[in-house]
């Protein structure tokens, strides 16, 4: 073997190794890139879909005294967490909340009525974005 | 020297194309198989809301609520037409005048009608029926509100002088929620003035199919009484209402001749008035 014969084999070598090194680098950039966005679409998804399965109402509104009261429940398959009540909406005293429901429960929340005389327009917001709607 | 060697990229190469295939490969599966799930996802999910809100709407349409009161007692009929079963989870009794329920929590009435059955249950009230309004809200979310009606009697049976007239009796007695399926009530009100001897009534009620069934019950006089009778299936059946006096051992009949009944699902609000004067 002539010395040219042995650096022609060591570059070659020493070309492979920096491909294999470069390839499996982009491999490993290309594929976690790619899980990231998987997981980022799917966890949307999820969201989505749990935004559109999101059921609660509200059973009734009343007004008494100088509060209005409202019995909501959640209808749906999965819990729920309620964030805001809005009366005409304005965001009154008592409106932001923070109340989680799972599926099947109700509870009873007041907020203090406007100065102005009726109808009141009453909106309980959840975290997802769902909204139900009475009047009062 | 072997023939891989002979150029410095050609092993490279192939190298780097390997690789390049397999990063697309993996990364092409990867977003496919990410597809494939979001659309499953997508699909189970949309498939469970349309048919809820299918369910949703039918229960709406398909479900009918009456109710009607003697007394502090209110009946309320249930008839579910839809091919679903469907349960009542919440009751509320609401003043009519101000939107002001009685009490600021629903009673948990849990009932289930199955499809094509007719639901009666009674509960009496503290407040007077006519100033309330009775709100039902169901598993699926809807919400039916009725306004309570007077009873009205389909048959009368009258015994001694004619037909009572004036105010009718008022129970105050609490209750408790009972619900039946199936059911024909049989109102017996007995006018005579409260001091008078209790008469106990004995209720036949049976059909061509070979079902019978006898119902004792007794009034005080001035109050009204409810009997619901629990039968198998919608159909034609027969009554015959008589009473037996405090001091006799004998049942007289009160009703002239038996009352022929027709249960189905279009008479929801089934009830008999036999007002005893």
């Amino acid at each position: 073997m002539t010395r040219k014969g042995a650096s022609s084999v060591i570059s070659s070598v020493i070309l492979v190794f920096v491909t294999l090194i470069i390839g499996l680098f982009c491999w490993y950039y290309a594929l976690s890139m790619s899980q990231m966005a998987s997981s980022r679409v799917l966890s949307e998804t999820r969201r989505d879909v749990e935004k559109f399965c999101e059921w609660f109402i509200i059973e009734h509104a009343w007004v008494e005294s100088d509060r209005i009261y409202l019995y909501v429940t959640n209808f749906g398959k999965m819990s729920t967490k309620l964030i805001r009540i809005y009366v005409n909406s304005q965001l009154p005293a008592g409106g932001v909340i923070d109340a989680e429901l799972d599926p099947g429960e109700s509870c009873l929340f007041s907020v203090t009525k406007p100065l102005d005389d009726g109808p009141y327009i009453v909106k309980v917001m959840s975290e997802r974005g769902n909204f139900d709607v009475a009047s009062v | 020297m072997l023939p891989l060697f002979k150029s410095k990229r050609g092993l490279s190469t192939i190298i780097g194309g390997i690789i390049m295939l397999s990063i697309l490969f993996t990364v092409i599966f990867q977003l496919f198989s990410l597809f494939s799930i979001a659309n499953a996802l997508y699909h189970e999910a949309t498939t469970d809301v349309i048919n809820f809100d299918q369910e949703v709407i039918w229960e709406l349409r398909e479900v009918e609520v009456s109710c009607t009161y003697l007394g502090n007692e209110i009946f309320l009929n249930i008839t579910n037409l839809s091919p679903m079963v469907v349960n009542i989870l919440h009751l509320w009794i609401i003043n009519e005048s101000n939107n002001v329920p009685i009490e600021p929590q629903p009673m948990d009435v849990n009932i289930t009608i199955p499809p094509g059955e007719i639901t009666t249950f009674s509960l009496t009230l503290s407040v007077s029926p006519s100033e309330v309004l009775i709100k039902l809200v169901s598993g699926r979310g809807n919400v039916f509100v009725v306004e309570p009606e007077p009873i009205s009697g389909l048959w009368f049976a009258y015994y001694g002088s004619g037909m009572g007239g004036g105010g009718r009796g008022e129970d105050n007695s609490s209750g408790n929620i009972s619900w039946y399926p199936n059911a024909i009530t049989v109102v017996i009100h007995d006018e005579r003035p409260p001091g008078n001897e209790v008469w106990m009534y004995k209720i036949d009620i049976w059909n061509e199919n070979n079902y019978s069934n006898t119902i004792y019950t007794s009034n005080i006089p001035g109050f009204g009484g409810i009997s619901v009778i629990p039968v198998p299936d919608f159909g034609e059946y027969f009554l015959m209402v008589s009473f037996r006096r405090g001091n006799s051992n004998v049942y007289e009949n009160l009703t002239e001749s038996p009352i022929e009944v027709i249960l189905g699902p279009d008479s929801p609000s089934f009830t008999i008035w036999i007002e005893v004067s």
